[in-house]
């Protein structure tokens, strides 16, 4: 059986031997399988390298496509469609653990991969992080510096005046 | 200098010195370089990077993924975010708070207009507005007189009295230049624009200047049916696409009143796309300038919501609204508003919102009469309205019968696609064509397949759900093929799409 699996080889140099079913979910590595014409019963087949995704981070993507390996995705056509859609609740429990960097690098690698699903999961977790704080906690959570000066953000509250609620 | 040295020098910086924004990126470079004459630019680059990410990851990510986060948040969240540095303070400016303008009161409305009128020069706050709502504008206290009194300049214009409402709106609107859609909402009976906005549009006849917008929709406040009247339209020049929501059209609605320009064609603009080779000049329109036939709205969409069209209106319509290639009926009131894409000439598309309050309404006799129309039926359970509405099958089908004739006569018309919003199969089942006749069939499916069968005609046919795909009967390639088979022929195209615009069934054309 192993000989049916597909060769992936990460930034750092970590081989990973995935199956072309879990591998698909990634458009981009689709479309790269089906261009290649890519046989995974040839031993001797080249592994596909991907510069852009760390190995640990990798791990964490094939995590999530084994989980969702029968779950049916639409097709969306609309950009703003999965607007309205709440995170399935495993992604987010999936997501919830892992670091803030970490997150990150899967929303990158998510992007990068073209992995719809998963990076619309990524992004709204991190607004998720953001909704109901304060300017100061959003600061705290995510290491922004204040750059403004006083007279700067006194000028913002002014200047958004109309969009408050009366 | 070695790849450690220079790493080092990094860190230096930023423990002496916090990152503030990726902007401070330069500022860091030049930092690194000022200690170091050698030429490793790409490498301080990479440790560049790194220290940013170290500092604040959200701020390098790149801007489409940004915004894709900020999509699932509200005004609420911005107005937090955009305090808490200058990076995100521009970028929730331009691609949110900004873009979107909803202007609730008229309070709302001068804070608005001191923001971006605030030190001119330098403010760009004007140039991100995209689309801009006002809610319940209020009737100007002006008499025509003081037109007099105004001055146009060259991008806003200056009053000697203190402006009422749309003397503002007007300077707003006339002070954004990427300004795609402007929607007036909750608008009070009697609420119109004076001659004077309109009379900027002389100006820009004058000038040889067409204010394009994109976009323009009416909305009358809940409990009021407006009626649609020119000077609810001529500030606004050349439209693109129009949206009326609980408005009312009657004859009076599009007559062009004399001397002022409206949003109609005036100046042979749209003459070039329609007639191609047989472009009429300007001078040549203008001595046609009374032929009522010749001047006609440039609107290309247009999208009636619960809206009431009085049959007298039609003529009008028609020679108003030639240029109309996209026709869409939302919340419908009367079915027969169907028919009105019989008037508009140049029609491509038609959307029928089949959830419309018409399809669903039925009276006791209405229900007796199916009844009496399936009488055959040895099953009585199939002709009883009162079982199908307690199970849920959407009264469209149910009421079909009611409306055949009149979507029979749509397919002759020469529409090359139609689309269904609202839609709902519910509890449809495919019916065998060979047996339509056949007693069992019951008549939500017998119906359904009559609907889907008058459709056959058209290029291309779509069915956007009622809701997410989520809540829908799930169906795999092969079901959707069975149920929709009755509209298909070998060269029409067919699809389905959910709420949200997934696509759930796909058939293509040869």
């Amino acid at each position: 059986m192993s000989s049916q699996l597909i060769k992936i080889t990460t930034s750092d140099e970590e081989t990973f031997k995935v199956e072309r079913s879990i591998v698909e979910r990634s458009v981009l590595l689709k479309h790269l399988l089906s261009d290649l014409e890519y046989d995974e019963t040839d031993e001797d087949a080249e592994p596909i390298p991907l510069p852009n995704v760390r190995a640990s981070v990798f791990k964490k993507v094939l995590e999530w496509a084994e989980h969702h390996k029968n779950t049916n995705f639409p097709d969306d056509e609309d950009e703003d469609a999965r607007k309205s859609a709440p995170i399935d609740e495993w992604d987010r429990e999936f997501l919830k653990v892992v670091d803030q960097e970490m997150l990150y690098e899967i929303i990158l690698a998510a992007n990068y991969l073209n992995i719809r699903p998963l990076l619309d999961a990524g992004c709204k977790t991190v607004a998720e992080m953001i909704r109901g704080k304060s300017a100061e906690e959003i600061r705290r959570t995510f290491n922004i510096v204040n750059d403004f000066s006083p007279e700067e953000e006194a000028a913002i509250k002014r200047e958004n005046e109309w969009a408050e609620d009366r | 200098m070695s790849s450690s040295q220079i790493i080092q020098r990094v860190t230096n910086f930023f423990s002496k010195k916090r990152l503030r924004s990726s902007n401070s990126i330069d500022e860091l470079s030049n930092y690194v370089k000022l200690n170091d004459n050698s030429n490793n630019t790409e490498l301080i680059h990479q440790s560049l990077v790194i220290q940013l990410q170290n500092n604040c990851l959200l701020a390098s990510f790149p801007t489409e993924l940004l915004i894709k986060i900020f999509q699932n948040l509200t005004l609420k969240e911005f107005l937090q975010i955009c305090q808490t540095c200058q990076y995100f303070k521009e970028f929730i400016y331009k691609f949110f708070i900004y873009n979107k303008v909803d202007l609730k009161s008229p309070q709302s409305l001068n804070c608005f207009k001191k923001s971006i009128f605030k030190n001119k020069k330098f403010n760009k706050l004007a140039l991100y507005v995209n689309d801009i709502k006002f809610s319940h504008p209020v009737k100007s206290t002006y008499n025509s007189d003081s037109i007099n009194s105004l001055v146009i300049g060259s991008s806003s214009m200056y009053f000697k009295n203190t402006k009422d409402y749309i003397q503002i709106l007007m300077e707003i609107i006339s002070f954004l230049p990427n300004l795609q859609s402007i929607t007036l909402y909750d608008i009070t009976p009697g609420f119109h624009f004076p001659e004077w906005t309109s009379s900027l549009k002389v100006y820009a006849h004058e000038h040889n200047y067409y204010p394009m917008l994109r976009n323009l929709t009416l909305i009358s406040e809940s409990g009021w049916n407006i009626a649609l009247r020119p000077n609810l339209l001529w500030s606004f020049g050349i439209i693109e696409e129009l949206n009326l929501v609980n408005m009312i059209i009657d004859p009076n609605s599009l007559i062009k009143p004399k001397k002022l320009l409206t949003l109609s064609n005036d100046l042979g603009l749209l003459n070039k796309d329609l007639n191609g080779d047989n472009f009429i000049n300007n001078f040549d329109n203008i001595s046609n300038y009374n032929d009522s036939n010749k001047v006609f709205s440039p609107i290309k969409t247009l999208t009636l919501t619960s809206c009431s069209i009085t049959s007298t209106s039609y003529n009008e319509l028609m020679k108003y609204f030639q240029n109309v290639r996209v026709l869409k009926l939302i919340s419908m009131k009367s079915h027969f508003d169907i028919l009105l894409s019989k008037f508009f000439i140049n029609l491509q598309e038609f959307h029928i919102d089949l959830n419309s309050k018409c399809f669903g309404s039925y009276d006791g006799n209405e229900s007796n009469i199916i009844n009496v129309n399936n009488s055959n039926s040895n099953n009585s359970n199939n002709s009883n309205y009162g079982l199908f509405n307690s199970t849920f099958v959407p009264k469209f089908y149910l009421n079909y019968l009611k409306f055949e004739s009149i979507f029979e006569k749509i397919s002759r018309f020469e529409i090359k696609k139609i689309s269904f919003i609202n839609v709902s199969f519910t509890n449809l089942k495919p019916i065998d064509p060979e047996n339509i006749t056949d007693k069992d069939n019951n008549l939500v499916n017998t119906n359904f397949f009559k609907f889907l069968n008058s459709l056959i005609q058209f290029e291309s046919i779509e069915f956007v759900m009622l809701r997410n795909y989520k809540m829908h009967q799930k169906r795999e390639r092969k079901d959707w093929q069975e149920l929709l088979y009755p509209c298909f022929s070998s060269i029409n195209m067919v699809r389905v799409k959910d709420k949200d615009g997934a696509i759930l069934f796909c058939k293509t054309g040869s």
